[in-house]
């Protein structure tokens, strides 16, 4: 388990992230969102003692500097561009074993395992931006390390690592270990995500489980649809009934606080005809824009 | 402390560069020694505690030294400074291991330059004094070494392998020779001070007090380097 405490970054007067305090637990896998520059990145080097801030951050209730074996526990891939041009990929990973001990023979595990054998003896400067980041992961998982961060570990991959990296991450956590992972691919931590922590401009706005966050959003609602001169008295029995009913297009209403067979069920017993009953389910993207919009730093498009 | 010597050993060791640089200059040390024998007047002669500093000048500790760059340097311009720090969060070993291991490739280059100087100079037969050869390659060594405590102190102030390499020639060649040029005259025995310049004068002609001007500076940088790495972010 790791326990972030109070993590506060200051670059001169700009608040970089504001007392943030949250929990990855074992078994999860965790996903850490949030806009452009609302200090992701940041926030993952101060829990890695890499920047320097107030606040703490403890692995197994220990701070980094206290471990034995930094990499056994907690396992950081940055950056896909973290190695020497001219340093082979082998090499690369031989280095990063020297810190717990690790043989040979685990680094030849994890080449294979990441899919770097037929380019573990070539310098990794003419890598791709995936290969980049398999090497990376490599290095993060080289002591099978007890929790697992990862800041935009999808980034350059293809269709088929990304599927291959999901169902790897959840395969680690459902072993008992955590991952913090941060990524902008929502659709993909919807998929992978057991817990989600959002931030925007360097302040918690949400921590939760996945269900509970999607569940929060507005977007979760039923569109009725029915002919224009029933629209206005079937809005009128639906918030009679306790549902909250806002217009939608000329001729459906965005149906909260009700299920599609009590809609159902009040339109019948009122005579109303339904041209079109549709739950809507509000997905990860939803939540998080509903979550962060008024929190943006950097907008696309200029303000609105 | 000994993962992080071990890391790195690999990481100096796994690139071409730290043994290239040093190699270039030991051979410049002994061009240097053969272009001074064809070069001298006939019937020369010279002790081999001044033949072999007149060989192994700056130059040749500019090249041996070039690893105490690397160590700093390649990381901070890869990123994989983050990565190493991550690794090993007691920057003060980080920062030890990072001077020891260019500090063996120094001596190991320092001392086959004086080697390699000092039989070109004594087969020549107008060389004389083998005798002096322990306590030249101290001052040789110790010259290098400190050359490159400066080094790695400049690339880790300035985040920069270049500026690492080039701020002490620079300091050496230019401000020392500027300030006396300019100031020299109206100031007593500013010579007596230029840390480079006295480094040189030590290792020329054994003067010790040389040694402790070149010493104590490097030494306080070398602290101001280490300060900075343990505090700033990484």
């Amino acid at each position: 388990m790791i326990e972030v405490s109070g993590l506060t970054k200051r670059y001169g007067s700009t608040l970089a992230v504001d007392d943030l305090s949250f929990t990855i637990s074992d078994g999860t896998v965790t996903g850490f969102l949030g806009p452009n520059g609302s200090g992701k990145s940041t926030t993952m080097r101060l829990m890695l003692g890499l920047d320097r801030g107030d606040g703490t951050t403890l692995y197994d209730g220990e701070r980094i500097e206290q471990l034995d074996s930094v990499s056994r526990v907690v396992g950081a891939h940055l950056d896909a561009k973290y190695f020497h041009p001219k340093r082979t990929a082998r090499n690369h990973l031989r280095m990063l074993a020297q810190e717990a001990r690790l043989p040979a023979a685990r680094v030849d595990e994890v080449i294979e395992l990441m899919g770097l054998s037929s380019v573990a003896d070539k310098a990794p400067g003419g890598f791709s931006l995936g290969m980049g980041q398999r090497l990376g992961l490599a290095g993060a998982l080289l002591a099978a390390p007890r929790t697992l961060m990862l800041d935009e570990p999808a980034n350059g991959l293809d269709p088929q690592s990304i599927h291959w990296l999901r169902d790897f991450l959840q395969e680690y956590a459902a072993q008992g270990n955590s991952v913090f992972v941060s990524s902008h691919l929502l659709s993909e931590m919807e998929l992978m995500a057991d817990h989600v922590v959002v931030i925007a401009k360097g302040r918690l706005i949400a921590d939760a489980s996945m269900a509970d966050i999607v569940a929060r959003s507005r977007r979760n609602d039923v569109f009725v649809r029915t002919d224009a001169t029933d629209r206005e008295r079937l809005s009128r029995e639906l918030v009679g009934a306790g549902c909250t009913v806002e217009p939608e297009g000329v001729d459906g209403l965005a149906v909260s606080g009700a299920t599609t067979d009590d809609i159902g069920r009040i339109a019948h017993a009122q005579g109303l005809a339904l041209l079109e009953l549709t739950a809507r389910v509000a997905s990860l993207e939803d939540a998080f824009l509903e979550l962060t919009d008024s929190d943006q730093q950097y907008r696309v498009g200029g303000d609105k | 402390m000994t993962r992080v010597l071990a890391f790195e050993r690999v990481r100096a060791t796994s690139l071409r560069s730290t043994w290239i640089f040093p190699l270039i200059g030991v051979v410049i040390s002994v061009l240097a020694a053969l272009l001074g024998n064809v070069t001298a007047s006939d019937g020369w002669s010279a002790t081999l505690s001044n033949y072999v500093p007149d060989s192994f000048t700056f130059i040749s500790a500019l090249f041996i030294t070039i690893p105490f760059a690397q160590a700093f340097g390649h990381e901070y311009r890869d990123g994989t400074m983050r990565l190493t720090l991550s690794l090993f969060p007691h920057r003060r070993q980080v920062f030890a291991a990072k001077l020891a291991v260019p500090t063996v490739v120094a001596v190991i280059g320092a001392t086959a330059s004086v080697l390699a100087i000092s039989a070109i100079g004594l087969t020549s037969g107008h060389v004389t004094d083998a005798g002096a050869l322990p306590s030249v390659l101290v001052r040789c060594v110790g010259f290098t070494v400190l050359w490159g405590l400066l080094v790695a102190s400049i690339t880790v102030l300035t985040r920069n392998l270049a500026a690492g390499v080039t701020g002490v020639l620079i300091w050496y060649l230019l401000v020392e020779q500027l300030l006396l040029s300019l100031v020299g005259n109206s100031v007593d025995n500013l010579d007596e001070y230029m840390p480079l310049l006295n480094g040189q004068k030590w290792m020329s002609t054994g003067e010790v007090r040389g040694a402790i001007v070149m010493l104590v500076p490097t030494l306080v940088v070398a602290l101001v380097a280490l300060v900075k790495f343990e505090r700033n972010d990484a």
